[in-house]
């Protein structure tokens, strides 16, 4: 990132990140990483206990919880050295949604409960937001929680729940009063996943991984201790999170470091030579460029506000989301016809795809979901219509 | 696809009755050899029907449309014409009748290069050098190569033991297929060809994606209203048929210049792959992003469909390699 932007001090702090990353993080993790390839649970848990154990896995969090004395700029730039390290994001549920989630709005007893092992990845959290038909239109989701006693009742189903498979807990948005006008009626409760009455399906995707889920509810018990803020003001705790979801998921240090993947690479393809490739590789670069001065600055203007979220955050996610997959195009590219030695054997209709690490093109397919998840482009436009533009 | 010619109705309306039918690969293949569909480039005296590339075009667009999961597109599209450029020699009097009952599925490595050579030996000839990443070749239980011998371009039929493709292969002096001239022009065809019948079946799976994205615009509501009523998205469907249907022209030109001269030909095709590939890059990626999450999915056709095009994207000519072709024309 521009050293015109950063002061000596942040340009020492990037130096510090960037060798702790590289000398503590395995490097068989990082190679997967790099290579675009699924990774194991196991890859996930570990790079994350590796970043707690020295305190960094959730430097944005409050201090009292593991949060550290950065400024926005130097979580900024460690977040961007893990990336552009090729480290696993630490588990997004996790850090990103149900820690700051819970430090904002849960009680003494549920912080102290759920955010250390959250952060240690001691429990593994999965996100159950989205329906069969409560996709983009979120708010009209059906899954239903009854009060009974002390208890609630759960029924319904959540849909591309990620990674739900080796998931502990899931936070959930359930309809709690189904007589509100739709947003009135929402909360947000936690779920273990191994209570009585929830059943799981996996959905493969079309590159072959099994990354994402349907959760089954059936007449599941939770505690009521387990309703985060307040009863019918979930939806609240929904836009805070999804806000803070759409702030960090440009993944501009994830772009850059496939660019940089996809140069040496090419140089060892031939693809270098051929200047309309390089010319792809270079506009690319210019892009990433003005994106990430774009995210420094919305950085500054946060560091000056109110903690409200910024809608500026949907040109990070609808411009970031084009960018990695413009990335995962170049990778695949640069493999010319070798693209296609990773590929099972049924024609062109794939369906057993060996899911080794190297396939460039099996990436290429996975990232397409970035601009359906995370609140889908389309709805990023309308947010910044909306909402900046005033049409 | 209206106005087919009569024979052309009946085999496209026996296929479709097929692919409804069919549950899996080796029983879609049984059907096909079942209705007399493969070796159908043959010459009579080997048991087919001596059909040219219409019906092959025709044949693998249907199964591009219906995502059919078969090795026709390369084996019947790609290898067997080849068989019929040498049809009197003792090896395609073996093929013939396996690939006519449909036990065997052959490929065809048709491009030349300098990285593939062979010398003769002994007992044959001796084949060293890269064998190519390409569809079909794993499944393909007949192996045709080409390869440079003494200067010119030559076709081998690779022994069956040869597994893996690596290192240097023994082949026995018999499996000579094809030499000099003769190999070059046969594989010139083979190279026009797989990209016409590979652009057909994307563009079959192009019009199937096409297709399911206007029914899920029609039918999926959001916010209290169908997709459709949304004029991006409108928009964006508007923008796929365009694209569909100036893909499918460029077929049809494809096609048409397969008997023009070399050069003009090579042009052609190489231009037709070129706006194929793009064309069902953006088909494939707007489908998937107008069905959200449901057409990332495995289970879903337009997951398949797009993967599919993607693969077939890459194969026999991907973007940038036709590009610099015709930048160098």
């Amino acid at each position: 990132m521009s050293d015109a932007y950063l002061s000596q001090a942040d340009q020492d702090f990037r130096a510090w990140a960037r060798d702790f990353f590289r000398t503590e993080i395995p490097q068989a993790i990082r190679t997967k990483v790099s290579a675009g390839g699924p990774l194991a649970a196991e890859d996930i848990r570990t790079s994350q206990r590796i970043l707690n154990a020295h305190g960094v896995a959730v430097p944005h969090w409050p201090l009292e919880w593991g949060g550290r004395d950065w400024t926005p700029t130097q979580r900024y730039i460690f977040g961007e050295e893990l990336q552009f390290n090729a480290v696993p994001l630490p588990l997004q549920f996790n850090c990103f949604m149900l820690g700051p989630v819970v430090a904002a709005f849960g009680t003494e007893e549920q912080k102290r409960r759920f955010l250390p092992r959250a952060a240690n990845c001691d429990d593994w959290w999965c996100q159950g937001f989205s329906e069969p038909e409560a996709g983009s239109d979120l708010a009209s989701l059906k899954t239903r929680a009854v009060r009974d006693g002390d208890e609630y009742i759960v029924n319904g189903q959540k849909a591309w729940t990620t990674y739900a498979q080796y998931a502990d807990w899931i936070f959930c948005l359930v309809r709690t009063d189904p007589h509100a006008k739709k947003q009135q009626g929402i909360s947000f409760l936690l779920i273990d996943m191994a209570s009585a009455g929830i059943e799981l399906r996996p959905v493969i995707t079309c590159d072959g991984r099994h990354e994402v889920n349907e959760v089954f509810f059936t007449d599941v018990r939770v505690p009521v201790g387990n309703l985060v803020g307040e009863e019918n003001r979930g939806w609240d705790i929904a836009k805070f999170l999804l806000a803070n979801e759409r702030a960090g998921i440009a993944r501009i240090g994830l772009s850059k470091e496939r660019v940089a993947r996809v140069r040496r690479r090419a140089r060892e393809t031939g693809a270098w030579s051929d200047p309309l490739f390089r010319a792809r590789v270079v506009e690319l670069e210019v892009e990433l460029k003005a994106l990430e001065v774009t995210q420094m600055k919305i950085l500054e203007r946060a560091a000056h506000g109110d903690g409200a979220p910024d809608s500026a955050s949907s040109i990070l996610k609808l411009r970031g989301s084009e960018l990695q997959q413009r990335a995962s195009e170049l990778m695949m590219e640069v493999e010319g016809q070798e693209a296609l030695r990773c590929l099972p054997h049924a024609g062109f209709m794939a369906t057993n795809w060996d899911t080794e690490p190297a396939a460039a093109l099996n990436s290429y397919l996975n990232f397409r979901k970035v601009s359906i998840y995370g609140g889908a482009n389309q709805i990023q436009r309308n947010i910044i219509a909306k909402t900046i533009l005033g049409l | 696809m209206t106005d087919l010619p009569e024979e052309h109705r009946m085999l496209s309306d026996s296929l479709d009755a097929v692919l409804a039918k069919a549950r899996d690969r080796s029983e879609l293949w049984a059907e096909l050899a079942g209705l007399g569909i493969l070796g159908l480039a043959l010459p009579g005296h080997l048991g087919g029907a001596e059909m040219g590339l219409g019906e092959l075009v025709l044949i693998s667009r249907r199964l591009g449309r219906s995502g059919a999961e078969t090795h026709f597109v390369t084996s019947e599209g790609i290898a067997v014409p080849f068989i019929a450029c040498c049809a009197t020699h003792p090896v395609a009097a073996d093929i013939a009748p396996r690939v006519l009952c449909g036990d065997s599925v052959i490929a065809l490595a048709f491009e030349w290069t300098e990285a593939r050579r062979a010398s003769r030996s002994a007992d044959g000839f001796r084949l060293v050098g890269d064998i190519p990443a390409m569809v079909g070749w794993a499944d393909a239980d007949v192996r045709i190569i080409s390869a440079m011998l003494e200067g010119e371009p030559a076709v081998f039929c690779l022994p069956g033991e040869a597994e893996e493709c690596q290192g240097p292969i023994d082949i026995p002096a018999a499996n000579l297929l094809l030499h000099g001239k003769a190999a070059e022009r046969a594989l010139a065809d083979a190279a026009a060809r797989a990209q016409i019948v590979t652009g057909a079946f994307m563009i079959g799976a192009m019009q199937t994606l096409f297709e399911l994205t206007v029914d899920y615009l029609k039918t999926r509501r959001q916010f209290g209203q169908p997709l459709a009523s949304f004029q991006a998205l409108q928009h964006a469907a508007v923008d796929m048929y365009v694209e569909l249907q100036t893909a499918g022209s460029m077929l049809d030109y494809g096609v048409r210049m397969f008997d023009a001269e070399p050069a003009d030909r090579v042009r052609a095709t190489t231009a037709m792959k070129l706006k194929i590939n793009r064309a069902a890059k953006f088909v494939g990626e707007t489908a998937v992003q107008l069905h959200g999450g449901y057409g990332m999915t495995m289970e879903s056709p337009v997951g398949r469909l797009f993967a599919a095009v993607t693969v077939a994207g890459v194969a026999f000519g991907d973007a940038r390699a036709c590009l610099n072709r015709l930048i160098a024309t």
